[in-house]
Order: structure tokens, then sequence, then C-alpha cells
């Protein structure tokens, strides 16, 4: 082992073991428009969708299939580009803020490389950009083979750190779905864009998780947006729903939640919890029934 | 090894897992051993000795078919002819495969990477695949002549088409949401192909290396077969000049023997190597 990997690993140490918690950062869309051709044709994803997002606030997106909302994600997170409109994330461009890391994305499945342990899973993300020749770039360890204490931090807090060095395949879908939401965080990120990341899990697992996300998410100042097909989901985890109709594609009402946090399990039996899932059902079934049949 | 850190853990309460512990713990590995390599040499035992009986009882002269303790015999009276034959056979059909291998994953980076040479290669390749390859010894040892080059062009083109194939399809078996992850965070062409592509496609490359040593062993052996001056196809060709039909058959169990040897290296290999793709949880510690 080189004296230099040790000290660029002792360094990294250093950072890493700073309390996470970076400011979130606020997220603005502008008359936003995106069309994809389909058989020659195009068709609408997004018409003059308008939404800003405020920093550390948690905005689910819900909708329709086909409503455009994991588009939305993606430009938001500079993987698509608009077509008509702004988008800006501070000060800068999606594209600006992606090369700077400053998102982190959670997947519907875990995606997970399946020859990294858990720990290398969650360090993943930190080491793109890092040349990948370099030892120190393929391994967050330290010298003693250990995983950045953050990152252990972050698999104890959903419960696997007993799981730190196993491969994803020993692990259950639902565990697996951990890793990729601990891989986010430990990105360190300010704003976190989840693509349904609970959808292909099972409903008791999928209750336990939102706990565990929020938990999480607590100790930061994470701006999230959530993507959704739950109601229940989008309102315990939110601070505002956005209910989004299909054909084109676009914002059909917002919703603020006024539930306080931290939110807990008993709160889903509230009125309050009630009346906002009523009136984002209702909201839901308006821009379904505003559909051409 | 790591899963079984997990597996002593208290907290490991997980039905896959604890299905692996239960499975591998249960069998002595002499036994387990025994358990996959008896069934292979009962079949070889079956099929050399109803050959040795056939050739034995019934009215095939010896000319025709040598029986198998014949061929062991000849192995046996000069092993270090046949070995060293080997030797020059195996380097050819090393060369010829480390050749295949390079121009194949260059061949399939690009491919990969830009659909104009997707177009502009694809159509080369079907040739390749067309083309009856052994037809070509001739041309190529009197272009080439004497000396290994023949040999080592020979094994590269059979092997070529096999490894180019596996190497576009491993590199395309990226999972989109993983592809998409790493997008996010502004992951440039070449470090999605390493740190991504390339493992994703270690499988699919290992198994086309391992279907690809015994196609470039008889590649090597059919070049030699029309001149050279060394090697197990010269020697097959000698031995039929002079009707010895012993060396003749004891030549072919030496590249049988070899190739067997080679695919067993390239299988250890692959375990080593792709522990994290196996489907079962077989793994021994």
């Amino acid at each position: 082992m080189t004296p230099r990997a040790d000290d660029s690993g002792g360094t990294r140490n250093a950072v890493a073991s700073t309390p996470p918690g970076p400011a979130g950062a606020a997220v603005v869309l502008d008359h936003v428009h995106k069309h994809f051709f389909h058989d020659g044709r195009p068709v609408i994803a997004l018409a003059d969708v308008s939404l800003s997002v405020a920093a550390g606030e948690f905005v689910s997106v819900i909708g329709p299939s086909g409503c455009g909302k994991s588009t939305l994600l993606r430009i938001i997170g500079g993987l698509l580009a608009p077509d008509g409109g702004r988008v800006r994330i501070d000060d800068s461009t999606p594209g600006e803020a992606r090369a700077a890391k400053r998102f982190g994305f959670v997947p519907q499945t875990p995606a997970l490389l399946p020859w990294r342990t858990v720990a290398d899973n969650v360090t993943l993300l930190r080491d793109v950009g890092r040349r990948p020749w370099r030892r120190s770039a393929r391994s967050a360890r330290d010298t003693s083979g250990n995983p950045p204490r953050d990152a252990m931090a972050l698999l104890a807090q959903v419960g696997l750190a007993p799981f730190a060095e196993s491969l994803p395949r020993e692990l259950s879908g639902g565990m697996q779905q951990r890793v990729s939401l601990v891989r986010a965080f430990a990105l360190g990120s300010p704003i976190l864009l989840m693509d349904e990341p609970f959808a292909a899990l099972d409903e008791i697992t999928r209750d336990a998780m939102r706990y565990q996300l929020l938990e999480v998410w607590g100790q930061t100042k994470t701006t999230v947006v959530f993507v959704t097909h739950s109601i229940p989901e989008a309102v315990i985890l939110s601070d505002r729903v956005v209910t989004m109709a299909a054909r084109p594609g676009r914002v059909a009402s917002l919703e603020e939640v006024t539930l306080p946090r931290p939110r807990t399990e008993d709160m889903e039996d509230s009125d309050v919890f009630s009346a906002h899932a009523h009136r984002v059902r209702t909201a839901l079934r308006a821009s379904w029934e505003g559909r051409d049949p | 090894m790591s899963g079984h850190r997990a597996l002593s853990s208290p907290r490991a309460d997980t039905a896959p897992v604890e299905l692996a512990d239960l499975r591998s713990s249960g069998v002595g590995w002499p036994r387990r051993v025994a358990r996959s390599v008896l069934p292979g040499i009962a079949a070889f035992a079956v099929l050399f000795g109803g050959w040795e009986f056939g050739v034995r009882y019934t009215h095939i002269s010896a000319t025709e078919l040598v029986a198998p303790s014949a061929i062991f015999r000849e192995l046996w009276r000069a092993p270090g002819f046949f070995a060293s034959n080997a030797w020059v056979t195996l380097q050819e059909a090393f060369w010829g495969f480390l050749v295949a291998f390079a121009v194949s994953i260059a061949a399939a980076v690009l491919v990969v990477h830009s659909k104009v040479m997707e177009r502009a290669l694809s159509p080369v390749v079907v040739m390749f695949q067309v083309t009856p390859i052994f037809a070509l010894a001739v041309p190529l040892v009197v272009w080439l002549g004497l000396g290994p080059q023949p040999k080592i062009i020979m094994a590269a083109l059979v092997t070529f088409v096999p490894l180019f194939t596996n190497a576009t399809v491993g590199f395309r078996a990226i999972d989109p949401a993983t592809y998409e992850v790493m997008r996010s965070v502004n992951a440039s062409r070449s470090e999605i192909f390493l740190r991504l592509r390339v493992p994703h496609a270690l499988p699919y490359l290992l198994a086309a290396t391992r279907v690809c040593t015994g196609l470039a062993l008889v590649g090597a052996v059919v070049a030699e077969l029309f001149d050279s001056s060394a090697g197990l196809g010269n020697v097959m060709t000698v031995a039929q000049a002079h009707l010895e039909t012993n060396v003749l058959w004891a030549a072919i169990f030496t590249l049988i023997l070899l190739g067997v040897v080679l695919v067993g290296v390239v299988t250890l290999v692959q375990n080593r190597l792709l522990r994290w793709a196996r489907v079962g949880t077989d793994e021994t510690g």
C-alpha cells in the first residue's frame, strides 16, 4: 500500500465523518414543456408545468400512469432536457447541478451493483468522478479495510449494519431498497429525487420503509421530490402533495399537508390525515374524469 | 466469506440467507466433491469400457479402430513427445485466442457506443459467422507459409465470433436503473464502461472463453494438419501417412486432455471471479 493511498483515505474519512446535513436546494420549474415522439407522432408528456419546491421541503408528486411524473423528475435531475420553459436548482441549471453531484437519485428498483458489498454500494456514488484505476477511487474504505463511518452510521439507522459486508443477492428486496436509499443519503447531496422507490415492495415492508425514510431524512435538510402512486404514502411523507393529470401531463392541484413533524404511525388514523387523503383522492379523480374517454 | 459473517449475525433473519446456511452446512466437502465428480468418472468408464470391449470382441481391425488400452499404452511409451507437441499447439491456440479477444473487445466497445459502428460492423461479423473458417486453412498456409502464424490466425478466426457476440451482449447487459443512477451523478461514458459494463460483461466473456478454449485448439490443429513441423496436428498428419493409428489416436487423446485441463482452469477462474453472479448460494466458504 502506497503512502499516497493512505493519505487520501485518511483525508476522505475526516471529511466523511462530519455529520450529514447539507442545506437543501430550491427547485423552480417555470412553464416547462416536454414532448416525445411515438411512432413519429409527438406525444405531449408535460404541458406548461410550473412548480417550485422550497429548500428542505418534502414534496410528493402523485398521478395516474402516463401523467409525466417520472419525466418531471428526470427533467429536474438533468437526465432529460425540457423542450420549453426553464428549470433552476438554486442558481444553477439541472445539468450544472448534476455535474456537481447535487442530486441523489433513488429509482424504483434497488439498482445495486451485484459484485459490490452493501457498504461498497453505499459509497459507490461518491467514488464516481474519481479516476477508477486509482485504488483510492475503487474503494472508499480506510487503510484497515473498514467502510467510512458515516456510511456505517446510515446503514445502522436502517438496521443494515450487520449486512455491510454482504452481497446484494444475500438481502431481501426490502433490504436492498433500503441500501439504495442509504446510498442516496450517503452522497450528501442537497436534493433527493425518488421515483416510486417503494412501489415494488409488499405493503407491510412499504409501510415500515416510510418511517425509516422519514427518520433518516429528518436529520438532514435535504429537499425531496418523491414520485408515488400511493395516496397515504404521499400524505404521510410530504409537506406538499402535487397531483398531476395525464394527456397532456400537467399539475392538477396542490395540497399542503398540515400534519406536524415528526410524523408517526398514529397520524395515519387521524382526521387530519383522512381529510388530506380525501382531498388528494378527489383531485386525482377529477383529473381522471377530465380526460377524454 | 463475506456471506458467513452475515450468517452469524443475530439479525440474519431473512429467508435467502438462512436457506444457504442449511444447504451448505449439511454435507462435508469430501462427500460433496465425490458427489460432483463421481458421475463423470462413471460415464467415462462406461464409454471407454464399451469401446475397449467393442474392439476386442468384434471383428474391427486394430488399424481401423484402436482400443483405448492401446492408445494409453502409446501415450505412456512417449509422454515427452506428445507433451512437447501439445505445448506447440497450446501456444498457437493461446496467442490466437488472445488476438481474437483483443480484437473482439475493441470491436464490441465500438459497437456498443456507436450506432454507425454497429451498422458498419454487424455485416462483417455475419460474414465471419457464415464463412467455413476451417476451409481457410489451406489459403492461410499458402499465404503465411511455415511457422506459427497461420495457426495463430486460424485459432483467432474461429474464436472471434463467439467472443465478439458475448462481449457485445455483456456490455449491454447493464440494468437501466443502475445506469440512470450513475448518470444522475454525471458518470462519464468511460466510467460507466469501467464501473458497469466491464463487470457485467465478465460472466459472458468467461462463458465465451470456456467455449473458445476448445475452438482455439481445434483451429490451431486444423492449420497444423496442412503444413507444420511440430504440434499435435503435425503428429496426426505424419501418423496417418505411416498408418500409425495408435499414434494418431494418442495425439487426439492428448488434445482432449489438453482441452479438459484448460476448461477446468477457466471454470476455476469463473468460480473465483463470479461469486456475486452465482444464482444458487452454494459457495463452499
